[in-house]
C-alpha cells in the first residue's frame, strides 16, 4: 500500500512539473521545474531498486546546473549586485519547489517510521535493501557483459572533453594573439614618437 | 485490499512524460531552452521504461543501458554549453535572438 501511495504521488508530481515546465514562458522557471522533475523522478528510480541509477540522476544533474549557473554568469558578466537581483526574482518560485520536495520527504519519512513502528516489513522497504550483491551484478554487467558498449560511451566522454576544450579555448588564444600583436604596434608607435 | 502496481503503471507514467516532451518539441521549436528541456524530459521517459522492464523481469539489463544513456545525456548538455558558449564568444547577446544559431 505504501509503495502505491507513493508511486501515485510521485507520479503526480512529475506530471504536473512537466506540464509546468512546458508551458512556462521563462527558461530559467522551466528549469526549475525540470530539478523538480529529477529529484522525483530519482526517488521513482529508488522505489524501483535502481539506487546507483538514482545516485547517477541526481549528481548529473547537480553537474549540469552548476554548469548553467557558471554558463549564465560568464555570458551575462553579472556582478554580486545583479547576481542578488537575479536570486531575489527566482527565490519565491524555488522556495516553493523546495517546500514541495521537503513535503515529500516528510511523506516518505513518516511512512518509513510508521512502518517500522508497526514492524510490518512493506515491499517497499525489503525491496529497496541496498545490497552489495546486486551493485556487484550491475557493475558485473557494465564492465564484463557490455565492455564494448562501455568501451564506446568512454571513448565518446573523451571526444566530448577535448571538443569542449578546444571550442571553448580556441577564441581565448586568438584574443591573446591578438592582444600581443596591438602592445607591439603600440610599443612600435612608441618608439617612432620618441 | 492491498494495491499493487505493475508494470503497466509505470508505462502509463512515462507514455505520458514522453508524450509531454514531444508535445514541447512540437508547439516551442523554436527556443532553444524549451527544446533542451522537452528533449531531457523524452530521455528520461525513456529511463523510466528501461528500470521499470528491469524491475519486473528482475534484470539488470535495463539499469546497465540506463547508465549509459544518462552518460550519453551529459555528453550532450556538456557539448551545447560549449556551442553557447563558442557562439557567445562570436555573437555576444545576440544568440539569445538569432534563431539560426547552428546554421551561422
Amino acid at each position: 500500500m505504501t509503495n502505491a501511495l507513493t508511486f501515485f504521488l510521485l507520479a503526480s508530481i512529475i506530471v504536473a512539473f512537466s506540464v509546468l515546465s512546458i508551458t512556462a514562458r521563462d527558461p530559467i522557471r522551466s528549469v526549475i521545474f525540470l530539478f523538480a522533475i529529477m529529484f522525483n523522478v530519482a526517488a521513482l528510480f529508488v522505489l524501483l531498486d535502481a539506487i546507483l541509477i538514482s545516485v547517477t540522476l541526481l549528481i548529473l544533474y547537480l553537474t549540469i546546473s552548476t554548469g548553467l549557473f557558471f554558463c549564465g554568469i560568464l555570458i551575462f558578466d553579472l556582478n554580486l549586485y545583479q547576481m542578488r537581483k537575479v536570486v531575489a526574482q527566482y527565490s519565491k518560485l524555488s522556495a516553493s519547489v523546495t517546500l514541495i520536495l521537503l513535503i515529500e520527504l516528510s511523506v516518505w519519512f513518516v511512512a518509513y517510521l510508521f512502518s517500522r513502528l508497526s514492524s510490518i516489513d512493506s515491499a517497499l522497504l525489503s525491496a529497496n535493501a541496498f545490497s552489495f550483491s546486486s551493485l556487484h551484478t550491475l557493475a558485473e554487467k557494465l564492465y564484463v557483459d557490455y565492455f564494448y558498449i562501455s568501451q564506446g560511451t568512454m571513448l565518446i566522454l573523451l571526444v566530448t572533453v577535448i571538443g569542449f576544450v578546444v571550442l571553448t579555448i580556441k577564441k581565448r588564444e586568438t584574443l591573446r594573439r591578438d592582444k600581443n600583436i596591438l602592445s607591439l604596434e603600440q610599443n612600435h608607435s612608441n618608439t617612432d614618437s620618441s | 485490499m492491498m494495491f499493487e502496481i505493475s508494470l503497466l503503471h509505470y508505462l502509463s507514467l512515462a507514455s505520458g512524460i514522453f508524450i509531454l516532451g514531444a508535445l514541447g518539441l512540437i508547439f516551442k521549436p523554436k527556443s532553444v531552452p524549451n527544446i533542451f528541456i522537452s528533449v531531457q524530459l523524452m530521455i528520461v521517459a525513456i529511463c523510466i521504461t528501461f528500470i521499470a522492464f528491469s524491475f519486473f523481469n528482475k534484470s539488470l539489463d535495463g539499469q546497465a543501458f540506463t547508465f549509459y544513456i544518462l552518460i550519453i545525456t551529459a555528453v550532450s548538455a556538456v557539448i551545447g554549453l560549449a556551442l553557447v558558449i563558442a557562439a557567445f564568444r562570436k555573437k555576444g547577446l545576440r544568440i539569445f535572438e538569432d534563431q539560426n544559431l547552428i546554421n551561422d
